[in-house]
This record gives structure tokens, C-alpha cells and sequence, in this order.
């Protein structure tokens, strides 16, 4: 499959909305199904110019996304990073594709010394992934977010350099 | 002690508490900077208005800052702490009366089920009067602050109701 990672582009905003309300991806983020895609339009919009926002393509489509928030002044080495691919294109490699691009762009011309982020505790194949580009385990967050009734535990994961 | 009131945040607070985060103790213990602005530090208290922020007054001055910050969505149910006391009047039992306070504040009013904070792996004061609160340890970050010209780690805690 041809997979491209592109910037984000306003021409990406009505599919990744589409997107942030699939069951799948409700589980393994903070969004919720009935999420108005306006809403997520205008979260887009109003992001930052320093950060890095990156779309997946497959085939053309929409398949993914990766966002990557950088901090300020004493925590400017620091960033913090959230990932979300289409329940129909998980496992083909959309998320590796997604995150070698980011930490590309961390390492070699953001100059970031950390990455973090959160993934809740029962999202093995995320894990899995951080894990095989070198994110660490750093703790367990009890309660950390409520999902389908439940409150769930995510691990903090970083990535130092 | 008898003249000490903690109490809510008033507008004309503000000059005092940003000079209170220049204190080299304040600095050490915290995200301010040594020059830290009053842009800056108001800019901090705008972006957190919808949060409970507690003065600790002593004899008419304010000498001590908290604020709990309420989270959105998925995670409605968490707050995140912050504390500071200027070096003047640190260790006087007025960082447990400001924590205090606040957690009063959500355990009787509020109704969030988990609290959080970050703190210095290295500022052991504030671990013990946050552990004595019922805090836990969940996370220790790696090279999380730039402090004094090197990284320092931090910690994870929470509170759960």
C-alpha cells in the first residue's frame, strides 16, 4: 500500500473529524463518538504555529494523524505527542509510518530532548509501538480518563535523548 | 499564625504573587523564572481562570499561592495542583494550609476523583507535605525541567477520592 505522510492541511480537517469518532479510535484517545466534527475543525484551526501536525495517506485517503505539541521556556527541550489512525487502516503500519516522521523531526531539526505522552493501559499494539521507538515506561496514572463507562488506567511513556 | 487567612484570589493579588515567583526558592521549586514577567505570570492565571486560586495572607500580604485547574471532557473528573510560598515564609505550615484548603474545597464541593502534580524528584519538602495529604508517587520523569543550567527529573502524583 502507497502510505505518504504529509502536513496537515485544512483540506484534511472534515476527514480526521470524520475519524476522531470511530469507535477505535474513541477507545485508544480522549475523543468521544459524538464529538461534533465542527468542533474538532475549529481544535485544528486554532493550533499552534510551532507545532508539528502530520497526515497520514493511503492511497490518497485519509488514514492518519499525528500531532506534536512542543512546550516554552524551561520545558522548551520537551514535547508532547498524540496519534489517531482510521479503524479501517490500523495495523498497516500507518502509526510507524506517522511516528518515525515526528521523532524525524523532534530529533534532527526541532532539536527536542524529550517526547511524551499517554496511552492508556490496555492499548498493547500502541505500546508495542512506542516501545520499538524507544519510548520508556515512566509510570502508571490511575484514572487517569473515563471510556464507555469506565474509568482506565494509562501508562506515561518519554522518549529522552 | 493567628493573623494567617487563606482565601480566594483577588485582582489586586496579582503584582505581589508574580514578585513572590522571582524568590530563587520559588524559582527552584516551580516553572517561574527568574525575571518572571508580569505578562507572563498573568498569562498563566488567565489561562487557568476557570480554576480555584487560594491566597495564604499573612499580616495583609500575600505570601502564597495555590490553584487547582479542572480538566475537560474524558477527563472532567481530574484536577491538577500548584503551589507556591515566597521564601520569606516557607516553612511555616502555610503550603499545608493552602493544600489543604483546597482539597476541602474538592473533596466537599467539586466532586473531581483524581488529583494531580508535578513536582522536583529532589524538592523533598513538598514530596513529604504532599504525601502527608495522600498523595502518591505514579511517575518519575526524566530530564523533565531545566533548572539552575542542567535537566532535572520530576514526579508524578495523585490523589484519588
Amino acid at each position: 500500500m502507497d502510505i505518504r505522510i504529509v502536513p496537515l492541511d485544512e483540506a484534511h480537517h472534515c476527514a480526521l473529524g470524520e475519524i476522531m469518532i470511530q469507535p477505535g479510535v474513541c477507545w485508544g484517545t480522549l475523543g468521544h463518538p459524538l464529538q461534533s466534527p465542527e468542533r474538532h475543525r475549529q481544535m485544528l484551526q486554532k493550533r499552534s504555529e510551532e507545532a508539528t501536525d502530520l497526515v497520514a495517506l493511503a492511497e490518497g485517503e485519509v488514514a492518519g494523524y499525528a500531532l506534536l505539541n512542543t512546550y516554552s521556556a524551561r520545558r522548551k527541550h520537551a514535547g508532547y505527542l498524540i496519534m489517531a489512525v482510521a479503524d479501517v487502516h490500523t495495523g498497516k503500519g500507518m502509526g510507524s509510518a506517522l511516528l518515525a516522521a515526528l521523532i524525524e523531526t523532534a530529533d534532527n531539526w526541532l532539536d527536542l530532548r524529550r517526547l511524551e505522552l499517554n496511552v492508556f493501559v490496555d492499548n498493547l499494539p500502541a505500546i508495542a509501538l512506542y516501545e520499538k521507538f524507544g519510548f520508556v515506561r515512566e509510570g502508571l496514572q490511575h484514572h487517569f480518563a473515563y471510556r464507555d463507562g469506565k474509568l482506565v488506567d494509562a501508562l506515561a511513556m518519554a522518549r529522552s535523548r | 499564625m493567628a493573623s494567617d487567612i487563606i482565601r480566594p484570589l483577588r485582582e489586586q493579588d496579582r503584582p505581589a504573587l508574580t514578585a513572590l515567583m522571582r524568590d530563587p526558592g520559588v524559582c527552584w521549586g516551580t516553572h517561574s523564572l527568574p525575571y518572571e514577567s508580569p505578562r507572563r505570570f498573568y498569562s498563566y492565571l488567565n489561562n487557568r481562570q476557570e480554576g480555584v486560586h487560594l491566597v495564604a495572607e499573612v499580616a495583609g500580604e500575600p505570601v502564597g499561592h495555590a490553584v487547582l485547574t479542572p480538566d475537560k471532557g474524558r477527563r472532567a473528573h481530574v484536577g491538577n495542583i500548584a503551589l507556591a510560598v515566597a521564601d520569606s515564609h516557607s516553612g511555616q505550615g502555610l503550603g499545608s494550609a493552602l493544600l489543604g484548603a483546597l482539597l476541602d474545597c474538592t473533596d466537599r464541593w467539586l466532586g473531581l476523583k483524581r488529583l494531580e502534580l508535578t513536582v522536583f524528584a529532589d524538592n523533598y519538602r513538598a514530596i513529604a507535605l504532599y504525601e502527608r495529604h495522600g498523595f502518591v508517587r505514579e511517575c518519575l520523569y526524566l530530564a523533565h525541567t531545566f533548572r539552575g543550567g542542567r535537566y532535572i527529573d520530576a514526579l508524578g502524583m495523585a490523589r484519588l477520592a
